[in-house]
């Protein structure tokens, strides 16, 4: 007799109250509510153990040598806030936050919901901008920093889809920059030089300037007498006039005194004779020239004047290298290296040609191609150049880079060639040694492709889906027949 | 234990349930890898794994579904109850061997990732890791399933109720998503918690003294965890189904950790369920 019952545990219990046995029934909920209980805090108990092993091929959640250095180095309390709405969080980004909260005692962090407590976020809205969910702000003291979701991961252009896809992480890198922010006496100071119709920054490399704490402030050599001691460097962009002799003594003065600067000038529309002084008594000269490639594989497809030059090896270019990127110089010059320069200078060439290259020395001809008065590759389109002296027992280093392009940081080609960009916040390291931004590398999160045919995959795909589950379906089956005939 | 883990796994394999559960599994998980790693180039095998949990709420009942009910429907429970094993014996017993047949599938499942590895690097840690997950969690199902099938005499039944019960968990977790998040509910969910336990134990030893007193210290609790920290409660509910959820926790493997907390969750997960089907067992007994 087959009778359904599902015994229920609560109607046996009801029953089991009205027996003699209640008390053992009793006993029995209790103690399968104890076990439950048991189970639950061994679980919460599990939880506070932060025993995690991070198994991905790259280490996503991994924090570099650089990151633990500043962490274990703190020595006030920061606050990092991920805004996320409830049950929206991002795994990969929390992740990787509390990788930061486990290393060092001083950071704390919360989740807060935007849209539920906008009036606890208002003090974090700088120019009316509202913080949008999948943001991060590190706090510390009366400082913060605002790091946007779209700035946590880096986007490359793909040319042939027309597509902006994920390339990599930046998570580490903004986190640990936004540390460095809160926390640093003082941010460096980059000072543009405006007076002489000067190209103003992109947008987007001012972005990344700001992302690297460095802070932009114009300066007006005419008004102010001298370049300000504090200043991390001075940058020149493309001046189209030059500078006064009473300018030129102020900049010389300040480099002379272990000042640091980098220079993106030409002067193909008219010399620059002050400008060119100075840079002669650091050891090189512009070239009016303008430089053409002729190795197909360095400039961009078809027009020979969009150089992609050489990178040599240097600590600015090393990062570029091992991230596969490129710096694109689209008409350049070249910078020659006096013969006659000071003792004290090294001057290390950074972006070259190939020696199939030319220079036109005739600006006016009406063809790019090699005329006979032209000049002989390679040319050197950015050097670094070191000055050292030693005076009173004390060495004095200035550091001066100069690029004999204007194009590179034009606003068009920094937005599709990150190497660009790159290159300039490098050689604003460089000059003044901040290796903690250097070496923090994003985490790649594309995977390189199988290398698979067409038939292969079709082989495969049909032993997997066809072939295996045939092959145990019918040893079942087999087994089944046999046993009916038993 | 040994012996009744011997005579299921035999038994697997004497009937075509063994056969369809590893043809099936292994259909759906081949389908998976082909489209997602084969035909499309990638390398990335632990997306894999994870989109495939769904194929327990159908591939586990048929596992299980026999486990118990078979015992109750042909009388032969009372020969095991009779002999010398322990209940606890038999019921490991079973477990084991339901879960030893799921191994096996897993290990031929072992091929893909070497077949991928002909044409490109793979992640090998992280798919071990992805392996070790998805073993818990299936092994945390297959416990469901053996509670379930503990229930009943009907094959049928305890195979509708079991993958009944899986489809709750799954559509547990889509609904985790539209639970109110506010602060109130969340308090309010915390007292509910409280009230229940102490009904429960109300119920069960009918001391009102005793259940009061565990509601007040339950109430004291959450207004003292409130006024310490008073954003605990947003978004409360959400909190505690995550914690509970089996397929929340499976996120931390996906994303290639390996962490202590799902790990020992999916153990004390299938160990309560076994406890409960030891007591079930017991209960018949006794009454």
């Amino acid at each position: 007799m087959k009778k359904l019952h599902l015994k229920f545990d609560f109607r046996a219990i009801k029953e089991s109250f009205r027996s003699k046995k209640f008390k053992y029934g009793g006993y029995a909920t209790l103690m399968v509510a104890v076990v439950v209980a048991i189970a639950i805090i061994i679980n919460l108990i599990v939880d506070q153990i932060p025993w995690e092993l991070d198994l991905t091929q790259n280490q996503m959640y991994s924090l570099s040598e650089q990151t633990n250095k500043v962490l274990d180095n703190l020595k006030q309390d920061v606050k990092i806030i991920a805004l996320y709405e409830t049950g929206e969080e991002d795994k990969t980004v929390l992740e990787i936050i509390e990788r930061y909260q486990k290393r060092s005692k001083r950071i704390s962090y919360t989740v807060i919901d935007p849209e539920r407590y906008p009036q606890l976020l208002t003090k974090y809205e700088k120019g009316g901008e509202s913080l949008n969910a999948g943001s991060l702000i590190v706090e510390s003291g009366d400082k913060f920093k605002v790091i946007d979701r779209y700035d946590l991961v880096n986007y490359t252009y793909n040319e042939y889809s027309g597509q902006w896809y994920a390339q990599s992480l930046a998570v580490e890198q903004r986190l640990t920059g936004a540390i460095l922010y809160v926390t640093a006496e003082e941010l460096p100071v980059v000072y543009t030089l405006v007076g002489h119709g000067e190209d103003s920054l992109p947008y987007d490399v001012r972005k990344q300037l700001e992302l690297e704490n460095y802070t932009i402030e114009d300066l007006n050599l005419v008004t102010q007498d001298s370049v300000p001691e504090k200043a991390h460097a001075l940058l020149v962009l493309a001046p189209k006039r030059d500078i006064t002799k009473e300018e030129e003594e102020r900049i010389r003065k300040y480099l002379e005194n272990q000042g640091r600067a980098i220079f993106f000038i030409q002067n193909l529309n008219g010399e620059l004779p002050n400008f060119e002084s100075l840079l002669k008594s650091y050891g090189v000269a512009l070239q009016r020239v303008l430089v053409v490639e002729g190795d197909p594989n360095m400039h961009y497809p078809g027009n020979p004047l969009y150089i992609i030059p050489n990178m040599e090896s240097h600590s600015i270019l090393s990062p570029l290298k091992s991230g596969q990127m490129y710096v694109f110089a689209p008409h350049s010059q070249s910078i020659e290296v006096l013969e006659m320069k000071r003792r004290t200078l090294t001057i290390e060439p950074l972006l070259v040609t190939s020696d199939k290259a030319w220079a036109k020395t005739n600006l006016e001809a009406k063809t790019i191609e090699k005329e006979e008065q032209d000049l002989e590759g390679p040319f050197n389109i950015a050097v670094a150049i070191t000055d050292k002296i030693y005076q009173d027992n004390e060495t004095k280093e200035t550091r001066v880079l100069v690029v004999a392009n204007t194009n590179i940081l034009n606003s068009r080609l920094v937005s599709q060639v990150p190497g660009n960009v790159n290159f300039l916040l490098n050689s604003l390291n460089w000059l003044r040694d901040r290796e903690e931004s250097i070496s923090i590398r994003p985490k790649s999160l594309t995977t390189p492709r199988l290398r698979i045919s067409a038939y292969q995959q079709l082989i495969f795909s049909g032993i997997v889906v066809v072939l295996i589950p045939l092959i145990v379906l019918a040893s079942g089956l087999t087994v089944w027949l046999r046993r009916r005939h038993l | 234990m040994l012996a009744v883990f011997k005579r299921e796994l035999k038994a697997y394999f004497a009937s075509p349930t063994g056969y369809i559960f590893m043809g099936f599994f292994l259909l759906i998980c081949g389908i998976f890898f082909a489209f997602s790693n084969l035909l499309t180039a990638r390398p990335d095998y632990i997306s894999v794994l994870s989109s495939i949990t769904f194929v327990f709420l159908i591939v586990v009942p048929v596992l299980t579904m026999r486990l118990m009910s078979e015992e109750s429907r042909q009388k032969t429970d009372q020969l095991l109850l009779t002999s010398p094993l322990s209940v606890t014996g038999i019921v490991l017993g079973k477990y084991f061997a339901a879960v030893a047949v799921f191994l096996l599938t897993l290990l031929i499942t072992c091929l893909y990732p070497v077949i991928l590895s002909f044409f490109g690097t793979i992640a090998v840690w992280e798919i071990v890791g992805g392996y070790i997950g998805f073993f818990l969690l299936g092994a945390a199902f297959i416990s469901i399933g053996l509670f379930i099938s503990s229930l009943t005499d009907n094959q049928v039944i305890a195979a509708v109720v079991t993958f009944s019960a899986l489809l709750f968990i799954w559509i547990l977790d889509w609904v985790i998503q539209g639970l109110p998040t506010d602060r109130i509910s969340g308090i309010v969910f915390a007292c509910a918690l409280a009230v229940g336990v102490a009904a429960l134990v109300y119920f069960s030893t009918r001391n009102i003294f005793v259940s009061v007193a565990i509601a007040v210290v339950g109430f004291g609790i959450i207004a003292g965890i409130y006024f310490s920290n008073e954003y605990f409660f947003d978004g409360f509910i959400v909190k505690v189904f995550e914690w509970f959820s089996l397929l929340k926790r499976y996120e931390k493997f996906m994303m290639g950790i390996l962490s202590l907390s799902p790990i020992v969750y999916y153990i004390t997960f299938s160990a309560v369920f076994l406890f409960l089907t030891v007591r079930v067992i017991e209960k018949r007994r006794w009454s």
